[in-house]
């Protein structure tokens, strides 16, 4: 901000600052996918953070008697094997794949993007070394890395979560690297340089804010990949553990009861390809913005 | 060529060997004592130490290692903590019946992801593209078990045409064994299919824009011949990398969709012995595993420099 603007006193300035933020935001708004998605995206979250008023049972409360009930106005989705609420249990789902996707990305990018800035920044050995860990890991499906993991800390959800984030933080790595190699390239970082800013600071301030942008890409990305592989393992038995209602779980007892009760293994498979559909267009549509180049078609 | 091969070949044996340590490390690093668990809680101080012994747990990680690997080697995978039965066998077994899996879903995919993605691609921005990509993105939010799950309520619950489950050696009856294998793997190559779809497509995209594209164009070049002999046969060489890369996740997929359709391959032995903590078939099912994906991973990349002739060691054009 100027100093002439400053001496307009304050009203006028926040008018002006509220017309940057407007001007901002116009991209998103006017991308329909963006809006889309993140109404898809927002939905399950405003589900998840609500689910305690929006169903009308506990999540474990079994009922005798009341066991694979068709659909009807008390159990809209029907009842399972241990007459429990569906409708219910699907809500409550969602908790746990958002929780369990957030964690991995989380975890895996604090490790992924410090590696990726100094592996791309400083290079040589030390760069060569971090590559062919991440390369190595990168051969590794996040299934069979779960695998591994499951053997030595058993099943549950900290498997999950340690396994997946091994898999996912290589593509942290790799992007940020990719990037820090050719930011350390540009004319402000050699600006940077010959003032005399410190390794630190160069990488802090000039380095990593450049790579933003295709870094929330990635973890829109990140977040499908980890919804769909929780989901995947729950249903293998070495994730989420019962009676905490997973989507995956929920599966694996819907396919167990199939010839009797057909729905119970299609509503938790909806909920699931509802939210990771939302996080595939939210990041296809930020990088649409971001990335004019792709977007053209 | 010949020393590209070689550098490739040292290569996939280097990482190979590396995977095998990080799992082989990795599975040391499981609490509980593996005497204990063969010989049980009740046995002998004496009795466990010797057995250590003779499994050489009490020599250093890396010498285990060794001496694992010169057994591996001669094709001796160990014994079976559950069946007390030496582990090769059981892989040698299930793994053509993981593998059919694995062609029958390449088969699907590839197929699916070269008409549905050249299609696209050719139909730019047509409601046939736009449909095609709709789908393709519905297909990669999809879980690939799931698909299998309703593929299962619509041929078997439904119309009652499919068995759900099992396997049918092909020598006890091709068509028994195709009706087993052709749900668990149609689901298995649909859902790696949408992804290599959409990588087709933007592939192609990518190529149309090429100034070459637009000389062939200018000169009258039939859109026919421009898309076979110029656009696809340059489009796929970056795709022939991920083809790899994908047909290579697909050995996870297997694991998942074997449990879905109780189908008894390598995936299924792996969770059964992971459950009954029988680590050396673990192991040994995840080495299984690791080897087909980087043999995978080899013949994409000698297939690649086949295809494109600029390809030398190392990455580097000519």
């Amino acid at each position: 901000m100027s100093k002439a603007n400053d001496e307009l006193g304050s009203g006028p300035r926040l008018a002006s600052r509220h017309h940057a933020l407007s001007k901002k935001l116009q991209p998103y708004l006017r991308n329909r996918k963006a809006i889309v998605s993140l109404c898809m995206v927002g939905s399950v979250m405003f589900v998840a953070l609500g689910a305690d008023w929006l169903t009308p049972f506990q999540y474990d409360q079994m009922r005798a008697g009341g066991f694979l009930q068709s659909p009807s106005l008390r159990y809209p989705f029907g009842t399972d094997a241990f007459g429990r609420d569906v409708w219910t249990r699907v809500i409550h789902g969602s908790r746990v794949s958002l929780q369990v996707a957030a964690i991995i990305s989380l975890l895996s990018a604090a490790v992924g993007i410090p590696l990726g800035l100094l592996s791309g920044y400083a290079r040589g050995h030390l760069d060569h070394v971090l590559m062919a860990v991440a390369d190595l890991l990168f051969t590794v499906p996040s299934v069979l890395m779960a695998l591994v993991v499951a053997a030595v800390l058993g099943p549950g959800l900290t498997t999950v979560m340690v396994g997946l984030s091994i898999v996912y933080m290589p593509q942290y790595m790799r992007l940020t690297r990719g990037l820090a190699l050719s930011l350390a390239q540009r004319d402000f970082v050699l600006a940077a340089r010959t003032l005399g800013a410190s390794p630190g600071r160069i990488i802090l301030r000039a380095v990593f804010p450049n790579c933003a942008a295709p870094l929330v890409v990635l973890t829109a990305l990140v977040m499908s990949y980890a919804i769909l592989a929780e989901v995947t393992l729950s249903f293998l038995g070495i994730g989420t553990q019962p009676p905490t209602p997973s989507w995956g779980l929920m599966l694996l007892e819907g396919v167990e009861t199939m010839y009797r009760a057909p729905l119970l293994a299609v509503f938790p498979g909806l909920a699931v390809t509802y939210l990771v559909l939302g996080f595939n267009l939210l990041g296809d549509s930020l990088r649409d913005i971001w990335d004019p180049y792709v977007s053209r078609r | 060529m010949t020393r590209y091969l070689i550098v490739r070949l040292s290569r996939a044996l280097l990482t190979l060997l590396a995977l095998s340590f990080v799992v082989f490390a990795m599975l040391r690093l499981v609490p509980g004592d593996p005497a204990v668990l063969v010989l049980g809680p009740e046995a002998s101080p004496q009795a466990l130490q010797a057995l250590r012994e003779q499994l050489g747990l009490d020599q250093p990680i890396v010498t285990q290692f060794a001496a694992w690997l010169r057994r591996a080697i001669t094709g001796d995978l160990g014994l079976s903590l559950r069946f007390k039965e030496p582990v090769m066998p059981l892989i040698v077994e299930r793994y053509p019946r993981t593998l059919s899996l694995v062609i029958w879903g390449s088969a699907v995919a590839i197929s699916i992801s070269l008409v549905a993605g050249a299609t696209s691609a050719r139909r730019n921005n047509s409601w046939i593209d736009l449909s095609i990509t709709s789908v393709a993105l519905l297909g990669i939010s999809v879980p690939g078990f799931w698909l299998g799950a309703l593929l299962m309520l619509a041929f078997s619950v439904h119309l009652g045409w499919l068995p759900t489950s099992g396997y049918v050696a092909p020598g006890k009856g091709v068509a028994e064994f195709l009706k087993h294998l052709v749900m668990p793997g149609t689901a298995l190559g649909l859902a790696v299919g949408a992804v290599l779809t959409r990588m087709v497509r933007s592939s192609l995209l990518d190529v149309y824009l090429e100034p070459y594209i637009v000389a062939a164009r200018a000169k009258g070049l039939a859109e026919t011949t421009l898309f076979y002999r110029h656009a696809l046969r340059n489009a796929l060489i970056p795709v022939v990398t991920l083809f790899g890369i994908h047909l290579g996740y697909m050995m996870g997929g297997t694991v998942v969709m074997e449990k879905m359709f109780a189908y008894p391959g390598i995936g299924t032995l792996i969770l059964e012995a992971l459950f009954q903590r029988d680590y050396p078939v673990v192991q040994a099912g995840i080495l299984s595993y690791a080897t087909t994906f980087i043999l995978i991973n080899l013949i994409t990349d000698v297939a690649y420099s086949a295809i494109d002739p600029r390809v030398t060691l190392a990455g580097k054009g000519r």
